[in-house]
Formats: structure tokens, C-alpha cells, sequence
């Protein structure tokens, strides 16, 4: 049996490993349009800061495909699918090729979404910051480069725009939307983030869609946003990323806006699966939803191994978390922001806000101090009560211990 | 957190500190959740350098000490340390009062004697003549019968103990062998019995505990309050108000804080005589309020403001309006000096005794009392000088309360019914049922328990049982804050039966309405007070004190001082009340003799009730069973 | 199977023992008295929670499938498949939390001090040594086990069968009372 795995990153390893650990006896092919073994971009930011080397941004050791019994086919980009033949069509080095399959998984992710804006996208001096070769060719240019644009306030965007100011430039984050990091936080989070965010002067704008990248004879000129136009030799575009869905286009597969799978990663069509940032897969609530982050990658990439290599085991719904460091400052978000809110403050600016529907929690927002967030997110799951949570209970430490209940109290010697 | 009804101003207060960004003690015991369970049951043994011992509660662990010592007795040897802090305290009071009235005799010390009625009462006691004698001579004669007190070394027993406590109890203590002598080698008797390799019997251990009780109740609080009352008058009744809407946010406003009088009431006399100064500084007047016992002590006599309980004591700091705290001695909270911090708050420590980090200290001594005294109102009025013009959180919450009912003032107004026979009436109503019977809710007011209201629910279930309440210390500030000090509460909570008989002594005293259902005894010293009032019922009634429908009770204990007090009315007989439990649930022989054993010995038990209706329900009980043993009807009202 | 801290909360008694036990185990002198004054400082991965009448030594579970090690996305928390040990490995943490925010057990916390994950580790000194993890070794009440969950569920079912024969496997007497007489202002 010949498994192809279109995708070198979380999910496609995870899948990989899944696969070898089920003791299936296939083999297994990795697809990868880049050149490097599997790396993490998570830390990428923190790369082109220089705080983290280049060395540790490999997630296994030299040995890992050999070892694992893995062909990785590196800097190959896969082109088109065809179900009916089984076979996948790939490019490498300008030549077409095709690989034939039993099992394909689709676990090629996510890819920048530029806004259609002139100029920005592939333009010189326009960078992102998705790949390892993005991070270098940002590292590449950043040595006398003064002045930067970061587009775009998600938590890539705040992680480049903290790399930049770290490597000494002076830094613009222009936002289309009225707040940072809209996707995670509420407004009120938000300005606070901002707050901290000008502390280490780094210059917000809001409410500035961009407009135009212009160019100057030494390459990017300066970025209209708003009504605004900032002089800078650098742009960096973290403007959300999609599942780059074109390699698969006329295959048949059932897509929206990402790959539709269920519970087992499988898609529509036979023998083909997906995972990673490309699906859009059963929420923890089984809601359908695209939630592009690394546990989602790493857990529907095990699924869809173990499910290739013929077991039955099920998703617990993709996990709505995300976490970001605001200069060193801690905040993570899940769930949604909606519905009756619960708020506690704790030292040093420290903030926590619960959001609950029906005495259950929806979502929460966590400032400062992340500790103990996970046990909310698993209440949420669980559907646990929380109506017994207030701003006093919500604040210090937390552990599960919060969630046990215990038998009914006597309150007197007399029993 | 469903349940929570937080009193109206402590909530305010804690929305004002919130606002501020000020911790308070509910987020410091949070902090500290949970608590050490072997802490809460009395089994954590740090007597010596092999310890500290534990005893794993579930057996399976350490059964002993290191040293071979049983859960009983360091239960009892941690209770004894306990009690014997309590005793030590109260004893010091009152020897810091005494020492202050025979100076002001010997003319060393700025205090006149105002209690003249007090001097003649107490000569009678004590058999000093007073026929054609000066008050001073007379006032001397009993400095020397205490102070003898604190200097013998026989085994006569303490003139204070033997002269003021109840006859027929005394026998009983004689037979137990709790009569003491000195206080002070008692006190050093108990630490040292109870250091390591004394004392291990439990049982000689808890005798000790009863006999360091009987010492807090007679050279402690009897000796205080009857010097005190000495020193500046009988308190009489008057009308006052409490919580910290009290505060103005126009004047100068001293918080006097603490528990012992020989200060604060030099601070009073002197604010008094100088608004001027406050009213040159731009200030309206001087605004001297009461926090805690010392409180207490100027709202009985003067009828000064009560601001604050113990545990709002650093909540109206926050309010940002308290220009000086001025402390003397006890639950005094080290917090208030940074709470102080944030504002332009003086606070001045003044005992050598307390001394907190960050406090202005401004040594009072009563041979300079007047000198002292008008240094600290300066300062005060310095610190409204720099608060002048800025904002202030002053919450609106305050309420009327009648203050003042010493045992004096309340055979005063009983003898306007019955001139020859005083508590006639009340026995009557007791014989028929009117007043079902008394408690004496007493204590500290602690944040374990003020979220849930605890004493005003208790108060409550026990007046609608026709249950007449008396009340001292800082459950006397809760109560008053919650309006219970009023005759109106009378007609809100009592039973039909109470409220008759407080309406009909209104009336009889000339008051234009009913008595208040619970009756302000005084800071938590005054309990002696109570211990008087039901002496005095029982010899009216020829029976003993444990004979009498009383009970007591302590619902927020938070202080050593409260554990000795109880110890004093349960060697009395008298039943008490407590919550959270004392730590003894690590030694069944000591809760066994609490709970249960000690009713053989002296009729008294301990019974702990967490919450506030069950705690009022066996108080109800408890009195229904004494008003049967009476032969008196024993079906509380519903 | 491989050994793991398992808990008796019936037997906790909330003295944080554990909590100092673990904090010095995991400072470079080892000793309570110099451990104080470290920097960074010692700092405790079992954290002892109220839990209603209860309290609760919180750590980390090492569970099976752990979350945490799913959502680490630098390689800095592995588990040990022989042994099913979940480990952060300091050098490569680089304090981004995802393991903080999907823990479902609240075991993971930030280090300040350091910028990185911070859980119990099974004390590894002390466990290759023969000995028992430190908090295990502290508790003076037996509210904690290192075992198998084979034993672990063993002693669990003994106490169900001995308590179906008649035999009281409930805590004594006096334990119940202070425990329900606490509930009222634990927090
Ligand atoms: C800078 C940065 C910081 C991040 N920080 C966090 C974080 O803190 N927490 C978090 O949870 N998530 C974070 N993420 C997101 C996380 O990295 C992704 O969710 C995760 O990597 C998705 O895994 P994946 O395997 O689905 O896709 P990817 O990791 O994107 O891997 C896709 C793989 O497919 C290959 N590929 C793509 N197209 C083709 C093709 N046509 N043919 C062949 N191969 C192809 C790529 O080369 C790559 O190997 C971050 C992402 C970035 C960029
Ligand atoms: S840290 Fe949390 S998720 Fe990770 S193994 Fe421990 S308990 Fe499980
Ligand atoms: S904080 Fe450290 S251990 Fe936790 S997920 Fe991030 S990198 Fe991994
Ligand atoms: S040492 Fe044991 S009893 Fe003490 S808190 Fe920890 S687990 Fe509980």
C-alpha cells in the first residue's frame, strides 16, 4: 500500500507518525513544496527577532524520515489531483510528475491572504512572514532598513511587528479594523493590548484599510492606509492567512472554504483525506468551522493517520485557542466574545474575561496571566456550569480542583 | 456564590476599594485558601526543635509527637497557648488602666475619677469603708486590693476573682481548683506547663484552659471595666450612629481604633477643644469616630459615631476620608499602614507594645496624656491640610443606634417599672414567656463570615423566638450597622411576646417607644457586663448562673481574647456558641469534653453551628431546656 | 506500566507540604533554608487548590494523549513514550502558552521569571534514584501515591470492596466534621 502525504508541516507528520506507530506496513511518501524537513513556524517571529536559532526550528533530528521509514519529496509542490486515476500530479524542478496513491492526505495548509490591494502582492520589499524562507529573506533585508509597515493586527502581524522592533526598526501596524488582534480579542482587550503595544512605541493605526504599496527607486516607497501614507523601506503583509485551495481545483474534492471533512478527516471522495490548516472540520461543538493553529494541525493530522492506516478513532472537533506574547506579556484567547461577560482583574494589569450563554461558557479572554485558561476551555468543552463563576472565583490561580463537586455539607457538630 | 448577601456598607466599601486597586483581607484569604487542615484541627505541634509533629488525622501516619505526645494533649497544650494569649491580653489592659488610675491619684497623670456611683458600688464589694472618707482615699483603698492582686505569692485566692464573682461558683471552682492568685503567675504557670515535656495530660490540660479563663474573666475584663468605669463614668443610654457614613467628608476625622480608653478618651476631649485649630486648617470641626472596642468605649460613655468593625477597619481607609487612625492596643491590623499609604491618611501607632511597619508611632503615656493626646489631633488635622480639596469615597450607609446599656442603665430604666425590685419585671415576663430567654452574641466580626451575614441572620431567628439579645465588641458595631440597636427593630423582628415587654419598658422608662431588642453592652471587654447581669438575675432568682435561660454565643470568632471569654462563661456554666470551630477536631477527648463531658462539670457545653439558623435554633433549644429544668414553659414562639 | 503521582484528595488536608517539598526539589541547593533565597526562585509545580469542602493538590497528570505535547509547537514538550512522562524542556520553550491554554487539568504555568513552561517532571533525580517524587515524599497524610495506575486502581477498588463487606473505609469521624464544617469560608 502507497500512502502520499501532501504536506511537510504538523499535520502531515503527525499523520506520518500516526501511520508508523498504527505498525501498517506501507509506505510513506511526503510531498513538500518547501526544501526544509519539518520545521515549526511558530517560532519564526522570534527567529527573525535572533532569539531563537535557526537550528532549533527542526522539530526532529537528522535521522527522523530514515528512521521512520518516510520518502520526503522536498521542494515538490503538488499541482493537481485526480481521484479517478489515483494519482496526484507534482512539480519539481519546472517538470511535472505524477505519484500514485492508496491513501493521499491533504495537508498542504494555509497560505497568506493578500488583500487586493496594488502592489502588494510579490512586489519587492513586501515580505510575510508564513514560511522559513520567508523568515530569511526578512532577515536578509532588515540590516539598514530603518523604517518597517507591518499590514494587519492578527497575532502573526504583532509577532512580526515585536521581531522588528527588537531588530531596532521603527515600526507602523496598520489595522483595516477598529481594534488589534480582531479575531481574539474583545475592543476592550484590545485597547489594552494597543496601549502596551505604543509603550514600546510601536505606532497603531486603526480603522486603516490599505490602498497602495508604492514603490521608490530603491524598492517599497511607502504604504497607503487610511488616510494615511507612511514612509518605509519594508513591508511585511500578515494579513490572515486561507487554505490555498489551487492545486486542488477540478479534483472534485468538496470544498468551502477550506477541505470538508468529518470526524475521520475523510473527504468527500474516496480514499482521500485531509488535515491540518486546509480542512474545514467539526468545531469542539461540531460546528463546521476553519480554525488554522498548531494543536488542530497536530490532532487532525493523527486522526487522519490513524485513520488511513484503518483505525477508528474519532476528532474532538477542532479547538477555538490561540495565544500570542504581547512583549513578553501573555494573552490568549478561545472560544467566542458574546453573551454575559465575567471579568477579574489581577496584578500588574492582569485581566481575565469569561463569556457565558445560559450559565456556559463560550469563550474567554485571558491577559497577563494564562494560567490556568485551559481548565476554562475544557469546561467549555464539557459543557460544564460555570454560572457559579464570579469575578472572585474567576481570579487567582486556577486548576481543575474549581471544577470538582463534592457530597452535600453538614455545617454543624451536632450533624 | 449564590447565596451571598453582603451588608449593604461593606459592600459599598469593597466596590470603593475595588475601585482603588486595593487588596483586601476577602482577596488575602483567598490567597490563603485553602488553610492547613492540620492548623484547623489542633494537631500541628511547634512546642520544640524535633517538630514541628503532625498527627495524620486519617490514623494510618504519625500517631504522636516525636516527643511521644498524644493529638489530645498538644490539642490541649495549642488551646491552653491560646487562652493563655487571650488572658494575657485582657490582664494587660487591665493592669495598664489600673497603673493609669493610681497615677491620676497620686496626681502623675492628667484623669479625673468619674465614676463616683462606680468607686461607692465597688467599696461595697470590696468592704472598704466610705463614711466620711474622700473619693480619692476611698479610690486608693481599691488601687492597693489590685494591685495586691498582682504582687502576692500565696496561695490566697485573687481579691478581684473572690469579691466579684458569684458565690456559689466560686465553690464549684474552689472544688475544681480554679481559683487562682496572681494572674501573672498563672500566665507564667500556663506557658510553662505548656512548653515541651510538661504538661500532657489533656484533661489537667483543659482544666488549665478553664482556670486561664476564669483569670480573663475577673483580673481581665472585670478589673478593666470596673477601674475604667472608675476612671470616666458609668455608661448611661443614648442614641448614636454607626457604619461608615459616619464619616464627613468637610472635617477633620480621627478614627480611634483599638480597645483601650485611657487613650481615646483623652483624644476626644482634646478634638473637642480644638475645632478651632481643624476649623483654621479649613476644616468644618473635628470628627472623632469609633472603630472597633475603643470605639465601643467612647460611643457608651459619650455616645461618639461607631464607623467601623475590625473587619472594616482597613475598608474605610479606603474611603480615603480618614485623616488619622489613631491605635492602641489589639486587632490592629498591620495591613491599615499600607492601606494608609495610598492616602493622605495619618496612621499612628502609640502603644510600645504595637508597632507596625510604616506607621507614624507617637508614644502615649498617660503622665503626658494631655500633651500626647493634642500632638496626635495636630497631626490629624496636618493630614486634612494635605486631603483638603481632594475627592472622597464616603458610602452614604449609617444608622441610629442606642448605645450605652451598662447594668446601671439598665436597672435605671427597670426601676422606673419597679423601684424596689428592678429585674422584677424582667423575671415576670421570663416566668410567662415573654422573653423566652437571653443571649449574649458577642465577639469579632470576621471575613469568613461577613458575606453571608452571618450574626444579623442569627439575630434575627433568635428575637422572632422572643429571645432578648445582648451584645458587645464588634458584633455590636455589626448589629448596629444592620439597625438592630433601634426600637424599631423591635416591631420589625421580635416575637409578639418580646415585643410587648420591650415596648411596655419603653414606655415606663418615658422613651416614646419600644427598647431596642438588642441591648449595647460595650466593647468586647465589657462582657463582664453580661457576666454581672446574669449574676445578678440568678441571685434575684436564688438559682445558679448555669440554671438561667442564657446562652452565648460567638458567631465570627477571629480572636485568642474571644477564646478566653468563652473559656470564662462556660467556667460560669454558661453554654456558648461558636463559629468556625475552635481548633480541637483533632483530639476526640477534647471535643468530647467540649461538646459534651463539661456539662457534668461546670453545665456548660461548646456547640458550633456554621450556619446562621442552626446556630440560632440550638441556642433556642438550649434555652428551652434550661426554661424546663425551671419548670417554666419550654415551646419557643414560631 | 510505567509509575505515576496519583492522588487520595479524601486524604488531603490542604498543608501545602507538597507544595514546599516540590519548590526545593527543584532548586539547585535542594535544602528548604538556602532554596528561599535563590534566583530565579524555586517555585512549586504541584499547586493545593479549595475544591468546595475540599482541597486538592493540583499538577500535572501526565496524561495519555496529552494535550499539552500536541499543542507544543517547538518540540519543547515531549512525552517520554517508555515512560509516559511529559517533560518541557527549557532550552527549546520559547513561552508562547499554547500548553497553558489547552491543559485541561491547569497544570501547565507560566514561569515569569524564566519565560517558560513550568510542570511537575516527576522529580527524574529522585525517581532514577529509587526514591519517590517529592511532594509524594512530603505528604504526611498518604493523599499521595506514586504508582502504576494498575495499583493505583487496585487500592481504589480495595476501598470499594472493603467498604461492601462492612469494614468503614470512610475518613474518621472528626476529618468529616472539620471538612464540613470548612466549606462554609474556603474559598
Ligand atoms: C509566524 C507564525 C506563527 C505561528 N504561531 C502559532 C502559535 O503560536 N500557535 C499556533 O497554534 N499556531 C501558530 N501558527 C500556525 C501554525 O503554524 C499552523 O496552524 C500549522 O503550522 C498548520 O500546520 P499544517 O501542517 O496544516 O500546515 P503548514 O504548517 O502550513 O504546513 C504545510 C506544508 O505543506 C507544504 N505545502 C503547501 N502547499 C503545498 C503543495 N501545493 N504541494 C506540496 N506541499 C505543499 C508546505 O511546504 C508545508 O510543508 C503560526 C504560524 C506562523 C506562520
Ligand atoms: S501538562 Fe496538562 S495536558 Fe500536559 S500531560 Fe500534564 S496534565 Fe496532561
Ligand atoms: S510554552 Fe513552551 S512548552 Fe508550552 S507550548 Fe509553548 S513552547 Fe511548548
Ligand atoms: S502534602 Fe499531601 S496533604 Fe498536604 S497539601 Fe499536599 S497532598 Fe494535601
Amino acid at each position: 500500500m502507497e500512502i502520499v502525504i501532501v504536506g511537510n508541516g504538523p499535520a502531515g507528520v503527525a499523520a506520518a507518525e500516526a501511520i508508523r506507530k498504527s505498525g501498517l506496513e506501507c509506505s510513506v511518501t511526503v510531498v513538500s513544496k518547501e526544501s526544509e524537513p519539518f520545521y515549526s513556524p511558530c517560532p519564526l517571529a522570534e527567529y527573525v527577532e535572533g532569539s531563537v536559532s535557526r537550528d532549533s526550528l527542526f522539530m526532529r533530528d537528522g535521522d527522523f524520515y530514515r528512521r521512520s521509514r518516510i520518502d520526503l519529496l522536498a521542494g515538490c509542490a503538488a499541482v493537481s489531483l485526480d481521484p479517478s486515476s489515483r494519482r496526484i500530479g507534482v512539480s519539481r524542478s519546472g517538470r511535472i510528475e505524477h505519484l500514485s496513491y492508496d491513501r493521499l492526505l491533504v495537508a498542504s495548509g494555509a497560505a497568506t491572504a493578500f488583500p487586493p490591494v496594488s502592489g502588494l502582492s510579490g512586489a519587492p520589499g513586501v515580505f510575510t512572514l508564513k514560511t522559513l524562507a520567508d523568515a530569511d529573506a526578512i532577515l536578509e533585508n532588515v540590516g539598514g532598513t530603518e523604517r518597517a509597515v507591518v499590514i494587519g493586527s492578527g497575532f502573526i502581524g504583532l509577532e512580526a511587528v515585536q521581531a522588528l522592533v527588537r531588530r531596532g526598526l521603527k515600526v507602523t501596524v496598520v489595522e483595516a479594523m477598529g481594534q488589534v488582534l480582531p479575531q481574539m480579542l474583545d475592543a476592550d482587550f484590545a485597547a489594552r493590548v494597543q496601549a502596551r503595544l505604543e509603550t514600546f512605541e510601536v505606532e497603531v493605526l486603526l480603522d486603516s484599510p490599505v490602498r497602495r504599496v508604492t514603490q521608490g527607486p530603491n524598492g517599497v516607497a511607502s504604504v497607503v492606509a487610511g488616510d494615511r501614507e507612511i514612509a518605509c523601506q519594508m513591508v511585511v503583509c500578515a494579513t490572515g492567512v486561507r487554505p490555498d485551495l489551487s492545486w486542488l481545483a477540478g479534483s472534485g474534492v468538496a470544498v468551502d472554504r477550506g477541505v470538508i471533512v468529518n470526524d475521520r478527516m475523510e473527504t468527500n471522495l474516496p480514499n482521500v483525506y485531509a488535515a491540518g490548516d486546509v480542512i474545514q472540520a467539526p468545531d469542539w461543538a461540531g460546528r463546521l468551522d476553519l480554525l488554522p493553529n498548531w494543536p488542530n494541525a497536530v490532532a487532525s493530522g493523527r486522526v487522519a493517520g490513524a485513520s488511513m492506516a484503518g483505525e477508528s478513532r474519532k476528532f474532538t472537533g477542532l479547538l477555538p485557542v490561540n495565544a500570542v506574547r504581547i512583549f513578553g506579556q501573555p494573552v490568549s484567547s478561545f472560544g467566542v466574545r458574546g453573551g454575559e461577560q465575567v471579568v477579574a482583574a489581577g496584578e500588574g494589569g492582569a485581566a481575565r474575561k469569561l463569556f457565558l450563554e445560559g450559565g456556559q461558557i463560550v469563550g474567554g479572554q485571558f491577559l497577563g496571566d494564562v494560567s490556568g485558561s485551559g481548565v476554562f476551555l475544557e469546561m467549555m468543552r464539557k459543557r460544564v456550569d460555570a454560572s457559579f463563576l464570579d469575578g472572585t472565583a474567576l481570579s487567582g490561580r486556577w486548576s481543575v480542583a474549581a471544577m470538582l463537586r463534592e457530597p452535600p455539607r453538614v455545617r454543624s457538630l451536632a450533624g | 456564590m449564590t447565596s451571598v448577601q453582603i451588608p449593604a456598607v461593606e459592600s459599598a466599601l469593597l466596590s470603593i476599594a475595588k475601585k482603588k486597586g486595593i487588596k483586601t483581607g476577602r482577596d488575602r484569604l483567598k490567597e490563603m485558601s485553602p488553610q492547613c487542615g492540620f492548623g484547623e484541627l489542633g494537631t500541628c505541634c511547634r512546642t520544640c526543635y524535633m517538630g514541628p509533629c503532625r498527627i495524620d488525622p486519617f490514623g494510618d501516619g504519625p500517631k504522636t509527637g516525636i516527643c511521644g505526645i498524644s493529638p489530645d494533649a498538644m490539642v490541649a497544650r495549642n488551646m491552653l497557648r491560646e487562652t493563655t494569649g487571650g488572658a494575657a491580653s485582657h490582664v494587660g489592659h487591665a493592669r495598664h488602666v489600673l497603673l493609669t488610675l493610681r497615677d491620676a491619684l497620686d496626681g502623675k497623670a492628667p484623669y479625673e475619677i468619674k465614676g463616683a456611683q462606680k468607686v461607692l458600688s465597688l467599696a461595697k464589694t470590696f468592704d472598704v469603708p466610705t463614711e466620711g472618707r474622700d473619693l480619692a482615699d476611698v479610690c486608693r483603698d481599691l488601687v492597693d486590693i489590685a494591685l495586691e492582686d498582682f504582687g502576692r505569692q500565696d496561695e490566697m485566692p485573687n481579691n478581684w476573682l473572690s469579691a466579684r464573682a458569684p458565690g456559689q461558683e466560686q465553690e464549684l471552682w474552689k472544688e475544681l481548683g480554679l481559683m487562682y492568685s496572681n494572674p501573672h503567675n498563672e500566665i507564667e504557670t500556663a506557658m510553662h506547663a505548656s512548653s515541651m515535656g510538661n504538661d500532657a495530660d489533656p484533661t489537667s490540660l483543659m482544666m488549665r484552659v478553664l482556670k486561664m479563663s476564669l483569670i480573663d474573666g475577673w483580673t481581665g475584663l472585670a478589673l478593666a471595666v470596673d477601674l475604667q468605669d472608675v476612671l470616666f463614668g458609668v455608661p448611661e443610654v443614648s442614641v448614636t450612629e454607626t457604619a461608615a457614613g459616619v464619616l464627613e467628608a468637610k472635617s477633620v476625622n480621627i478614627a480611634t481604633h483599638g480597645h483601650n480608653p485611657v487613650l481615646s478618651e483623652k483624644i476626644l476631649y482634646w478634638a473637642d477643644k480644638m475645632d478651632e485649630e481643624a476649623q483654621a486648617a479649613g476644616a468644618e470641626r473635628i470628627n472623632v469616630v469609633g472603630v472597633c472596642c475603643t470605639g465601643n468605649e467612647l460611643s457608651m460613655r459619650h455616645g461618639v459615631k461607631l464607623a467601623a468593625h475590625n473587619s472594616q477597619s482597613e475598608l474605610i481607609l479606603a474611603t480615603g476620608a480618614v485623616d488619622a487612625m489613631v491605635v492602641d492596643i489589639q486587632c490592629i491590623w498591620p495591613q491599615l499602614a499600607q492601606v494608609a499609604k495610598c492616602f493622605d491618611t495619618a496612621f499612628i501607632t502609640t502603644d510600645p507594645m504595637v508597632r507596625i511597619p510604616d506607621a507614624i508611632h507617637i508614644p502615649f503615656e498617660p503622665q503626658r496624656a494631655d500633651e500626647d493626646a493634642k500632638e496626635i489631633v495636630r497631626e490629624a488635622i496636618a493630614a486634612f491640610g494635605r486631603r483638603k480639596g481632594k475627592p472622597v469615597d464616603i458610602p452614604d450607609h449609617k444608622s441610629k443606634a442606642v448605645v450605652g446599656l451598662s447594668v446601671e442603665a439598665i436597672l435605671d430604666i427597670l426601676s422606673k417599672v419597679n423601684q424596689e425590685d428592678p429585674l422584677k419585671p424582667v423575671i415576670d415576663s421570663v416566668a410567662s414567656g415573654d422573653i423566652f430567654g437571653f443571649t449574649g452574641v458577642v465577639g469579632c466580626s470576621s471575613i469568613r463570615f461577613r458575606d453571608g451575614a452571618m450574626t444579623e441572620e442569627m439575630v434575627k431567628n433568635l428575637l422572632a423566638a422572643n429571645v432578648l439579645v445582648v451584645t458587645t465588641g464588634c458584633t455590636a458595631h455589626i448589629l448596629g450597622q444592620a439597625g438592630f440597636l433601634t426600637g424599631e427593630a423591635t416591631d420589625k423582628y421580635c416575637g409578639e411576646g418580646l415585643k410587648g415587654v420591650l415596648t411596655a419598658l419603653g414606655e415606663a422608662a418615658g422613651l416614646g417607644g419600644p427598647l431596642p431588642p438588642v441591648w449595647h453592652m460595650g466593647a468586647c471587654v465589657d462582657n463582664s457586663r453580661i457576666v454581672d447581669l446574669l449574676a445578678a438575675v440568678a441571685d434575684r432568682l436564688g438559682v445558679k448562673v448555669t440554671q438561667l435561660p442564657a446562652v452565648g454565643s460567638a458567631p465570627e470568632l477571629v480572636q485568642e481574647k474571644a477564646i478566653s471569654i468563652g473559656g470564662s462563661f462556660l467556667a460560669l456554666g454558661v453554654s456558648c456558641h461558636i463559629a468556625p470551630a475552635p481548633r480541637i477536631l483533632g483530639s476526640p477527648v477534647v471535643t468530647q469534653l467540649l461538646t459534651q463531658d463539661l456539662s457534668q462539670v461546670t453545665g456548660a457545653t461548646v456547640q458550633v453551628e456554621m450556619e446562621p439558623k442552626g446556630a440560632a435554633d440550638w441556642m433556642i433549644g438550649h434555652i428551652a431546656s434550661k426554661r424546663a429544668a425551671l419548670g417554666l414553659s419550654s415551646t419557643p414562639a414560631v | 506500566m510505567s509509575e505515576s503521582i496519583f492522588t487520595f484528595v479524601e486524604r488531603c488536608v490542604g498543608c501545602k507540604s507538597c507544595e514546599v517539598a516540590c519548590a526545593v526539589e527543584h532548586s539547585r541547593s535542594k535544602v528548604l533554608a538556602s532554596a528561599m533565597r535563590e534566583t530565579p526562585r524555586p517555585r512549586p509545580r504541584v499547586r493545593v487548590q479549595p475544591a468546595m469542602n475540599y482541597t486538592f493538590p493540583s499538577r500535572c497528570v501526565h496524561c495519555e494523549d496529552p494535550a499539552c505535547v500536541a499543542a507544543c509547537p517547538t518540540g519543547a514538550m515531549t512525552e517520554d513514550l517508555a515512560t509516559g512522562t511529559v517533560r518541557v524542556n527549557d532550552d527549546r520553550c520559547i513561552g508562547c502558552w499554547m500548553c497553558v491554554t489547552v491543559c485541561p487539568f491547569g497544570a501547565v504555568t507560566e514561569n515569569p521569571e524564566t519565560g517558560t513552561a513550568h510542570k511537575c517532571d516527576l522529580c527524574p533525580e529522585r525517581t532514577a534514584r529509587g526514591e519517590d517524587p517529592a511532594c509524594v515524599a512530603a505528604c504526611p497524610t498518604g493523599a499521595l501515591i506514586y504508582s502504576t495506575a494498575e495499583r493505583f486502581a487496585d487500592e481504589r477498588r480495595k476501598i470499594t470492596a472493603l467498604s461492601t463487606v462492612g469494614v468503614s473505609t470512610e475518613a474518621p469521624g472528626n476529618v468529616t466534621l472539620w471538612r464540613s464544617l470548612r466549606g462554609g469560608y474556603q474559598r
